[in-house]
């Protein structure tokens, strides 16, 4: 009986500290609706799952990116967002010769 | 309840709660940190959306004033006050569109120099030059509003030219020093993927199992790694003499910057494509070492950074 007080104290301890509950969004596997967008080049492609890095810092960094299956490394999420830095610097407004 | 029943459930409580607010303060940052990289993200995605739609503006303007322009020349009226003036109203709306649409450039390329994994790779403080720049076609923006005869449009469509072009420059110069940034990061890892392949082909062979595929395809991607670590070499060399900018990355010579900018483009290109040829032979390890792990579909790498593959025996590879 005293453990099971205990234990429901632990929980609620738990989620009032806020060890519980905090990172249900990042279910490893699931795959977030994003497209290939980079914020500063950190590509996020369909089938990555994102997870801040483990810090202690502050910094922003590039949050982990978990990969697909196939990728074991990750190293194609880095691939797209290197691939979205190319085009960026490849912006350019033509205007016209004269008017 | 006795008093030393309650202090005997309330110990353990209490050393609960210390031990608990300490991973507090870890959730604690990793939600900061995923709060910034979204804020980030989305901060990025609005710029992007932005020039985006400016972007169609600004061709959907300037089809209208190429229309407009047509149809006076055809018409052969040229002295039609109305079709001069629609005209005008058409090469006024065209600048202006071209005007935000630049600015709206000048905004992506801020937002990518203002993220914190961007801090510190440029020598000068490229955001004074992009406000400068800003200000300079927020100033034109009002002289193209308050003309009131062509010849003004005119002369503000030549000045933004003078802008517009040098801003195009400048934008390759400072993204280009960006890629560079991303791609020797993405080379370092390479690094550290190498000593994971090599460690978990050192650890299947000695397991008895036939790596002849897995190294086969180690030593492409290494070899395709080093091909593009020494095209990088050249792009980093030819961005430290910066030819036709000046230190900060304001352009000094447009023939020049653009030569410049032509060369590290292609080298650039070289190595993507390099590394992507790394990165499908990586792709191509991960296929072998799965068969190796005889179908089954968990291998990863791990949170702690370890290849595994997790069937009846979970086998970890960690790289030294």
């Amino acid at each position: 009986m005293k453990w099971i007080y205990i234990l429901i104290l632990l929980v609620v301890a738990a989620s009032t500290s806020g060890c519980v509950d905090k990172n249900q969004a990042e279910i490893p596997g699931q795959t977030p609706v994003q497209t290939s967008v980079s914020p500063g080049g950190s590509a996020v492609t369909p089938g990555y799952v994102v997870t801040p890095a483990a810090t202690g810092t502050g910094a922003v960094s590039s949050p982990t990116v978990s990969p697909a299956p196939e990728d074991l490394f990750g190293t194609e999420s880095n691939l797209s967002a290197i691939d979205t830095t190319f085009n960026d610097m490849n912006m350019e407004i033509t205007l016209l010769d004269s008017i | 309840m006795k008093p030393t029943n309650i202090f005997r459930i309330l110990t353990p409580l209490i050393l609960a709660l210390f031990i608990l607010s300490l991973f507090s303060g870890v959730v604690a940052a990793q939600e900061t940190a995923r709060e910034q990289y979204e804020k980030t993200k989305e901060q990025y995605q609005v710029h992007k959306e932005k020039f985006d739609n400016t972007r169609k503006q600004f061709e959907d303007a300037k089809k209208l004033f190429e229309d407009a322009n047509k149809r006076l020349k055809n018409s052969g009226n040229k002295s039609d006050n109305r079709s001069k003036e629609e005209l005008m109203e058409k090469a006024r709306e065209y600048i202006l569109k071209a005007i935000n649409h630049t600015e709206a450039q000048l905004q992506v390329m801020k937002n990518r120099l203002d993220n914190p994994e961007n801090k510190g790779i440029l020598a000068s403080d490229a955001t004074k030059i992009i406000d400068a720049h800003t200000a300079q076609l927020e100033q034109l923006k009002g002289n193209v509003s308050q003309a009131t005869t062509i010849d003004e449009i005119r002369a503000a469509h030549k000045e933004l030219a003078g802008i517009v072009a040098k801003i195009n420059l400048e934008t390759r110069y400072f993204m280009g020093m960006v890629l560079n940034h991303r791609i020797d990061n993405f080379i370092n890892q390479t690094d550290n993927v190498s000593a994971k392949v090599d460690d978990a082909i050192a650890k299947l062979k000695a397991n008895g199992t036939d790596t002849t595929e897995l190294e086969s395809d180690a030593a492409e991607f290494k070899n395709k790694v080093r091909e593009a670590k020494d095209i990088q070499a050249q792009t980093v060399a030819l961005f430290a003499t910066h030819s036709g900018f000046a230190a900060d990355g304001t352009v000094t010579n447009e023939k020049d910057a653009r030569d410049f900018l032509k060369k590290a483009n292609e080298l650039q290109r070289d190595t993507i494509k390099k590394l992507k040829e790394a990165g499908k032979q990586l792709i191509e390890f991960g296929n072998e070492f799965r068969k190796l792990a005889r179908g089954k579909e968990k291998v990863r790498v791990s949170e702690k950074d370890e290849l595994e593959i997790n069937g009846e025996a979970t086998t970890t590879f960690t790289a030294k």
